[in-house]
């Protein structure tokens, strides 16, 4: 049990009794003085032997303990590298743990002390190695993060926490609760402790081993024990904080536990009992899936805590974020229960209005005569004399807006046009000092004290008010009108770029590191990335003063260079990660709805362009010399072992694949080489296209295979979630492909070794929303094939474009498309502009004012031969027929869907009519709509008349029957529900693809017929893209 | 029992658990700790005072810095009071002064102290700065740490009763607004009618 000590050596002057209390007095609440101990080398060695030392009399080893317990904790941790280095040197963890091995239960004080160091030095190593718990890390000492690292992993290891965990049924029960609330940050740790046992449990378990259950976390120890310390006045509140670390973000834990007693300690009278329940409370609430009454309770307690202005009110509004975070719907409840309006009073009474900022010029970066002058001074100097408790409360606050605002544009554009009417605040505060003035006369916006927040030389603020910045960006209209006017546009870019210019500071200018922090880099990006929409004005003014290189240096920064710049790269590899992450973010937004100058501008300052292709000023930003044998930048992206970043590398192709030029510029101008390394010839345009298939082809296999993920790596870090993002994004950049004119670039898809398989297989294993383009994929491949062969590619051009920024064919029908594509941009929401399936349809518009080209396909028709690609031959061949029908058949309950196909028509004509009718009936009865081309345009403008109108069975069964007549298109029941269409929808792709793929050849003569329906095909698989790249975009 | 424990009437809440026979809560030990610490401030000792709050619970300055500041200032003021000057000075540079740098916080209110030095008893004193001298300012410093204490004892700071009749006398004066009705005077206990 006992752990061998490191020293055990006595030092020949062990320091008296009455030295130490001196000492231990002299320290308590000075740190300087701590700072001073903890150079004196010699005499932290002697503490910490005096403490281990088994012969020295119990009240020294208790002060010395005590002395090492307080140099831990200063304000609940020490802010002093200096301390934190001497105490991780001389091991002062396992010092303590050691020597409590060796007490015995009498040692009252004794052991209390050495919890109390061993609570506070564990404490400090946890918040050194994070996450942090309250908002912004305190601690910045990356270069003791390694050992610490290691020291907490010792100590959550079995031989450690055999001895301290049975110290819970002690009389240190309170403090060891307090450690574990403290020390558990992590997931790995919190299964750990649960799995903990005792001794005679564990006996217990090895004896009957053969039918020991599955350990589950009621039967865990800890947590057993953690709940029995509630019940006990003394140890309550900490043991409801340990209960909350060990719930957090563990539903496991969280549903064992008695979440309305919780809440009834929340109504306490002692405010640290208070804010572990609510905190305890906000984790099981979190971990639960359906809303539960118990929030109000809490919204309540928290709301109080804040508006009473005391020490606990900052960790009231921190765990008021963590309650709202990513939870539409308490967020909406909290805003109805007025706490926007307390936040923005709190964060009123704290703020010090900045300097007015002149409205800046859209076109011209701050510069820093703009933040030079007295009154910059002044409230430069005063932001830095806050009290630390007024800083972390103000935080606390904005990240409370942030969580508070990020879902509901109602509540975004409350916040963004709140206006200080409040003029009355009734804040009593008795704690607080004087100093913390209230600062409510002056009236001041609401995007002004962000504003200021911004401009703070305090790291946690600015960063605090990125994210209140990306929460708001969210909106439209904010980004079109407040985020503009109030200059908060070009701050919060200054903070992503770094640009000191941008910065009130003092006359000596050393207020702040030069060097903007790279967790403001990080939170500002996620702003950017909102901010650089299609819709948004900043777009062009971003790119123009130098995003695109930003964005590139974070998404080619190279974890194993010493990235010297930014010392967190070390050891915050998630901020370095979420950096590339949200940066490839970023460039998926931008490149979206772009032009191909743009695209090609984008792909460049990437590295990602191919150099023989046209070359750009912007192209200095670090191109690789080309190399056959080297992987080039896009090759190692696409060979990121991070799902998420996969991910995203794939959905910017996907974006950029969008249209016409997109898919040019994807297949022939990338700067993908040969995935095995082999060197190529002096890569002839076609084989970009072709390695980009390959290596689509490799990451489906990888992706899909389940056997595969152990090695892969790909999932291995990985829940399958993203893995299944990594498929829908390859799976949707080749539907955007496949909406190609070009027959060769089917052709190419369709000879690449492996795909066809590949996507077979994924069809057969997927789940719906992976199966959804890759069956749009075959259909349109089919389409293409039979379609292709009798008519020329130039009309396939026509008829297969992709419906959006497809201006140049200038058809009626485009010029449609392009006015409710602005409709859906000007939509106010986001989520509710993109999310709805993009609808609308051309087709009428095609068929009326193009009769005479149907006629002339109709004649074309009979010419028809094998088929331009073979797509069918060798799509059936793959096993697609036989994949397909099980998914078709897997919805046989549903008899209307299934009827038509249930039993095969021999004429084409009659099953379509049929089908068509079918599903007219089923159609108007259940609202769903289901007619794979009727809906099967590309376009936005759900809202027009128009698509209303053309939004029906009867459009499609007219189109396919050959435009029978104009009249019936009309008589289709127009009123489409959005739910449970996806499912119907894709059914009736599938059945389609498969009609297509078992009879097609009698489907020709139709087909020429109508050539509407290989277009709408077209619109079938850009949908994909618009649809669910509109998605992404809001969901950031 | 919360009142006498709480405001530290050691002998007497043990005379009342006694023959209310009622099971104390508490270890009537901390009661006394507490006083002894609260006497030592309340005579101007406030060194014996943190060597006592120490020896109770080192965590409890540690943890609260508005606290430990406070003592020292109340350190500082019997310096002064004492006519201690230098010892005052150096004082304030040693320890004061480190702690203003670190919570900038606390720098205004070390000025106002610091002007006492200033005066010298004249009186002339403005009252704002005055008022440290007083003993009211012994007991609020002393308040505070007995506040702490017991927090630190996850024990209510605030007397239930006084509780009760704050909650009475505000419960009084928002009810005036809207209704007549009979009040209860704080003074003297009396019900007064109305009507």
């Amino acid at each position: 049990m006992a752990i061998i000590a490191s020293s055990t050596s006595s030092h020949p002057t062990s320091p008296t009794l009455s030295e130490l209390k001196q000492l231990k007095n002299r320290i308590i609440g000075t740190p300087s003085a701590k700072n001073r101990l903890a150079k004196d080398h010699a005499m932290m060695r002697m503490l910490v032997e005096t403490t281990m030392d088994v012969m020295a009399a119990d009240d020294v080893r208790t002060e010395a303990a005590q002395i090492l317990g307080s140099l831990a904790s200063l304000g609940g941790h020490t802010a002093d590298a200096t301390v934190l280095a001497v105490l991780i040197e001389e091991d002062a963890l396992r010092c303590c743990l050691s020597a409590l091995s060796t007490t015995i239960p009498t040692q009252v004080k004794l052991r209390l002390a050495l919890a109390r160091a061993l609570s506070g030095i564990s404490g400090d190593l946890a918040e050194l190695v994070g996450p942090p718990q309250w908002g912004f890390g305190t601690l910045e000492a990356q270069s003791l993060t390694g050992a610490a690292v290691q020291t907490l992993e010792w100590f959550f290891g079995s031989e450690a926490m055999d001895i301290w965990i049975p110290m819970l049924s002690g009389v240190e029960a309170g403090v060891v609760a307090g450690m574990i609330g403290n020390v558990v940050r992590t997931q790995s740790v919190r299964e750990r402790l649960c799995a903990w046992r005792n001794a005679g449990e564990r006996e217990k378990k090895e004896r009957r081993g053969w039918e020991a259950t599955r350990p589950s976390a009621s039967s865990g120890h800890v947590l057993r024990i953690l709940l029995e310390l509630t019940g006990r006045k003394e140890t309550l509140g900490n043991a409801l904080f340990a209960l909350a670390a060990m719930a957090k973000d563990n539903p496991a834990v969280a549903n064992e536990l008695p979440l309305q007693d919780i809440v009834n300690h929340a109504k306490s009278c002692i405010g640290e009992i208070q804010l572990s329940a609510c905190l305890c409370g906000t984790y099981i609430l979190r971990t639960s899936s359906s809303p539960s009454p118990a929030v109000d309770a809490i919204l309540s307690v928290l709301m109080a805590i804040i508006v009473n202005g005391t020490t606990h009110s900052a960790k009231g509004a921190f765990i008021l974020s963590q309650l709202l975070t990513d939870s539409p719907v308490y967020a909406q409840l909290a805003f109805d229960r007025g706490a926007l309006r307390i936040l923005l009073t709190t964060l009123r009474r704290l703020t010090l209005p900045c300097t007015s900022l002149p409205p800046l010029p859209p076109l011209n970066p701050p510069t820093s005569a703009l933040f030079t002058g007295p009154e910059w001074e002044s409230w430069l100097e005063h932001d830095l004399d806050q009290p630390k408790a007024d800083i972390r409360l103000r935080e606390a606050t904005l990240l409370s807006l942030a969580s508070i605002s990020l879902f509901s544009n109602d509540i975004r554009r409350a916040l963004a046009e709140d206006e200080d009417e409040t003029q009355s605040i009734d804040s009593n505060d008795p704690s607080q000092l004087h100093s913390s003035t209230s600062f409510s006369h002056q009236s001041q916006s609401s995007l002004s004290l962000i504003l200021a927040a911004l401009l703070s030389p305090h790291t946690s603020l600015r960063c605090a008010a990125c994210h209140v910045v990306r929460a708001l960006t969210r909106s439209v209209a904010v980004i079109r009108t407040n985020f503009v006017d109030s200059g908060l546009g070009w701050i919060v870019f200054a903070a992503f770029m770094g640009w000191p210019q941008a910065r009130p500071r003092t006359a000596l200018g050393t207020s702040g590191s030069e060097e903007e922090d790279i967790r403001v880099v990080a939170s500002a990006l996620r702003a950017v990335c909102n901010a650089v929409c299609e819709f948004s004005p900043l777009k062009s003014i971003y790119i123009e003063h130098g995003l695109l290189p930003r964005l590139a240096e974070f998404i080619h920064s190279d974890h194993l260079d010493a990235d010297s710049d930014y010392p967190d790269a070390e050891s915050d590899v998630d901020t370095e990660d979420s950096l590339r992450f949200n940066s490839l973010w970023a460039v998926k937004n931008l490149v979206r709805k772009s032009g191909p100058a743009t695209k090609r501008q984008v792909i460049s300052v990437l590295g990602w362009h191919r150099q023989k292709s046209t070359a750009y000023p912007e192209n200095d930003s670090g191109c690789v010399k080309v190399s056959a044998l080297k992987r080039s930048k896009l090759d190692d992206l696409l060979s990121s072992h991070s799902a998420k970043i996969l991910e995203q590398v794939l959905n910017i192709l996907r974006n950029l694949a969008e249209d016409e030029d997109g898919i040019s510029i994807v297949l022939n101008e990338l700067d993908i080489r040969n995935p095995f390394n082999f060197p190529t010839s002096s890569s002839p345009t076609s084989s970009t296209g072709f390695l980009l298939l390959s290596r689509l082809t490799s990451i489906l296999n990888q992706t899909s295979s389940p056997s595969h993920s152990s090695h892969s790596g790909i999932l291995s870090h990985s829940p399958y979630s993203s893995s299944q993002d990594v498929l829908i994004q390859s799976a949707s950049l080749l539907a955007n492909l496949v909406n190609s004119s070009d027959v060769n670039h089917h052709r190419m898809i369709l000879t690449c070794p492996g795909m066809v398989h590949a996507l077979r297989r994924v069809l057969a294993e997927q789940g719906p929303e992976v199966r959804r383009p890759v069956i749009r994929i075959v259909l349109e491949m089919v389409k293409v094939d039979l379609s292709a062969s009798v008519t020329s590619a130039a009309a396939i051009a026509e008829e297969l474009g992709p419906p959006k920024d497809w201006e140049e064919s200038g058809t009626n029908a485009n010029a449609i498309q392009g006015g409710n594509d602005e409709e859906a941009g000007g939509t106010d929401t986001m989520e509710i502009g993109y999310e709805t399936s993009p609808f609308g349809s051309s087709v009428i518009t095609d068929i009326s004012s193009n009769p005479s080209s149907a006629g002339a396909g109709r004649t074309r028709g009979h010419s028809r031969n094998q088929g331009l690609t073979g797509a069918r031959k060798i799509l059936s061949d793959a096993g697609f027929v036989g994949t397909l029908r099980r998914i078709v058949d897997q919805h046989h309950y549903h008899p209307s869907l299934t009827h038509p196909h249930s039993h095969g028509h021999p004429h084409p004509h009659a099953s379509v009519a049929t089908a068509s009718s079918g599903l007219g009936h089923t159609g108007s009865g259940i609202g769903a709509h289901s007619h794979p081309y009727a809906h099967a345009h590309g376009n936005f403008g759900s809202s027009s008349p128009n698509s209303v109108l053309l939004d029906s069975p009867g459009i499609g069964a007219g189109a396919r029957a050959g435009g029978v007549s104009v009249g019936s298109l009309i008589v289709g029941n127009g009123i489409v529900g959005n739910a449970g269409r996806e499912d119907r929808e894709d059914l009736e792709t599938a059945r389609t693809a498969l009609d297509w793929l078992e009879r097609g050849d009698m489907y020709m003569y139709v087909n020429s017929y109508a050539r509407s329906t290989s277009r709408s095909g077209g619109g079938t698989g850009s949908s994909v893209s618009t649809g669910d790249s509109g998605a992404d975009v809001s969901d950031h | 029992m919360d009142y006498l424990v709480i405001e530290g009437y050691k002998s007497a809440a043990e005379e009342f658990a006694q023959e209310a026979s009622v099971v104390p809560e508490v270890d009537f030990e901390s009661i006394e700790s507490r006083m002894r610490v609260r006497e030592a401030l309340q005579r101007g000792d406030v060194e014996d005072a943190i060597v006592r709050v120490n020896e109770l619970n080192p965590e409890i300055l540690d943890n609260n810095r508005a606290l430990f500041f406070h003592l020292q200032q109340q350190k500082l003021i019997e310096y002064i009071r004492q006519g201690r000057v230098g010892e005052a000075l150096q004082f304030a540079q040693d320890e004061l002064a480190q702690l203003g740098e670190h919570s900038p916080e606390f720098l205004s209110e070390l000025e106002r102290t610091m002007s006492l030095l200033a005066f010298e008893h004249s009186s002339s004193t403005p009252s704002a700065i005055g008022d440290l001298l007083s003993p009211a300012q012994r007991m609020k410093t002393a308040g505070e740490v007995n506040a702490a204490i017991l927090e630190s004892l996850s024990q209510g700071k605030e007397v239930k009763l006084v509780q009760l009749v704050k909650l009475l006398s505000w419960g009084q004066e928002t009810l005036k607004e809207h209704a007549e009705f009979p009040k209860m005077s704080l003074d003297d206990g009396t019900v007064l009618g109305s009507t």
